[in-house]
């Protein structure tokens, strides 16, 4: 499975990034190899729909979980229907961090909030 | 002629002077280009004899056709559209309506539908001396982000012959720039402060960048300090009219009335700035 963590930079000294569609950078964490993958936001320069585009590209990617501090509305549509999980973590965390408490369900789940 | 009221700084007196100057120019029209905030009814007080809806094209996906490729999200620059598995999502609010998407879908899954974003009123306001003067205006509808496609239907009503005159949104961003766009002279009102300094440099920046030259009217011109005009001086830019601070016309506008019609001073002000502007066009 992969899992996709919203982070400050790309490489060992990553944190987790509070905005989902406008952080620098994503993690992709395969959980079977145990390898990440790292890729810059080009939501991060968007005008507009950072957040849809982000996740198009974490869908284009086959993730099927999301960490981060938090999900835009239009975001959170689109990971939604795609059924894809969304769980919050602490900003600035570092990623290990994230990845042990993910494995040990300590994550809570985002919930969809009607805007 | 078209000439654009514009100011950088939001609050200067653009709407007070497009409105006052509609109303004394012979032969003008007035068009509040400002959609998000439009006001300049509340001083001419038009009848509105026609309203129009404004629309733009939004995508809509066949999804008898669509084989879910994905390539009208790649190619839409505003994220407006994911495709998820088999679902296409159009996101309307985020869409430019720029016709990417169906023109590169490779199954001509991809039609256009119309979206409501605002509307025009037009109508005729009396002018004084018994005249008459064309108004039109834009209304954005509440939460549309997107009003320069409003902003280029008001311009559509622009008559060449007539003293059109274009009362901008603040600020410098894209309805500004729509709206200043094609004018033959764009008129800046600004306040000797120094933010109303700050914002007149920014604005002045786009009208040169447009090729419009442009004119200053320095509003309450008693307050405030000389930075404006050292300004004006080492750009050479002509101060056409200075307004000092006038508790009559304070009060007028506080009233929705336009100050020109009590007051004979300012008419003549305000004939002697369209004579100036005309000069300036035909310079």
């Amino acid at each position: 499975m992969k899992i996709a963590i919203s982070v400050t930079t790309a490489g060992a000294g990553a944190k987790l990034e509070m905005r989902f569609g406008r952080c620098p950078y994503f993690a992709v964490y395969d959980n079977v190899t145990k390898e990440y993958e790292w890729f810059e936001n080009s939501g991060i320069k968007a005008a507009s729909g950072a957040g849809t585009g982000a996740s198009q590209a974490l869908l284009d990617r086959g993730v099927e979980v999301v960490i981060s501090g938090q999900f835009g509305p239009k975001a959170s549509q689109v990971l939604g229907a795609a059924k894809v999980k969304m769980l919050l973590g602490s900003p600035e965390l570092p990623i290990a961090e994230v990845i042990a408490k993910w494995q040990a369900d300590e994550l809570k789940e985002y919930t969809i909030q009607k805007f | 002629m078209i000439i654009a009221i514009a100011s950088g700084k939001g609050g200067t007196g653009k709407t007070t002077i497009a409105t006052n100057l509609a109303l004394v120019a012979p032969a003008s029209q007035y068009l509040d280009c400002d959609v998000e905030e439009p006001n300049g009814h509340l001083f001419l007080k038009p009848k509105i004899s026609e309203k129009r809806d404004v629309t733009m094209p939004i995508p809509k996906i066949d999804e008898e056709l669509c084989t879910y490729c994905g390539q009208c999200a790649a190619a839409c620059e505003f994220n407006a559209l994911a495709v998820i598995g088999e679902k296409v999502m159009v996101f309307s609010e985020l869409c430019h309506g720029c016709g990417a998407c169906t023109f590169i879908c490779p199954e001509e899954a991809i039609s256009e539908t119309t979206k409501s974003i605002g509307c025009l009123e037009i109508g005729m306001a009396n002018a004084v001396e018994g005249a008459e003067l064309f108004f039109a205006h834009g209304i954005s509808n509440i939460g549309n982000p997107l009003s320069p496609p409003i902003i280029k239907k008001v311009k559509k009503l622009v008559n060449n012959d007539c003293f059109a005159i274009l009362d901008a949104p603040p600020g410098t961003s894209c309805p500004m720039v729509q709206t200043l766009m094609g004018c033959d002279y764009c008129l800046f009102v600004t306040e000797p402060t120094p933010f109303g300094l700050n914002d007149l440099e920014l604005a002045v920046g786009v009208a040169r960048q447009l090729g419009i030259p442009c004119g200053i009217l320095i509003n309450r011109s008693d307050s405030g300090d000389n930075q404006v005009q050292e300004y004006c001086q080492r750009e050479r830019i002509p101060i056409l009219m200075e307004i000092p601070f006038d508790r009559d016309l304070a009060f007028a506008y506080s009233k929705g009335e336009a100050a020109v019609i009590k007051s004979q001073s300012l008419r003549e002000g305000f004939l002697k700035l369209h004579h100036k502007i005309v000069a300036e066009v035909e310079k």
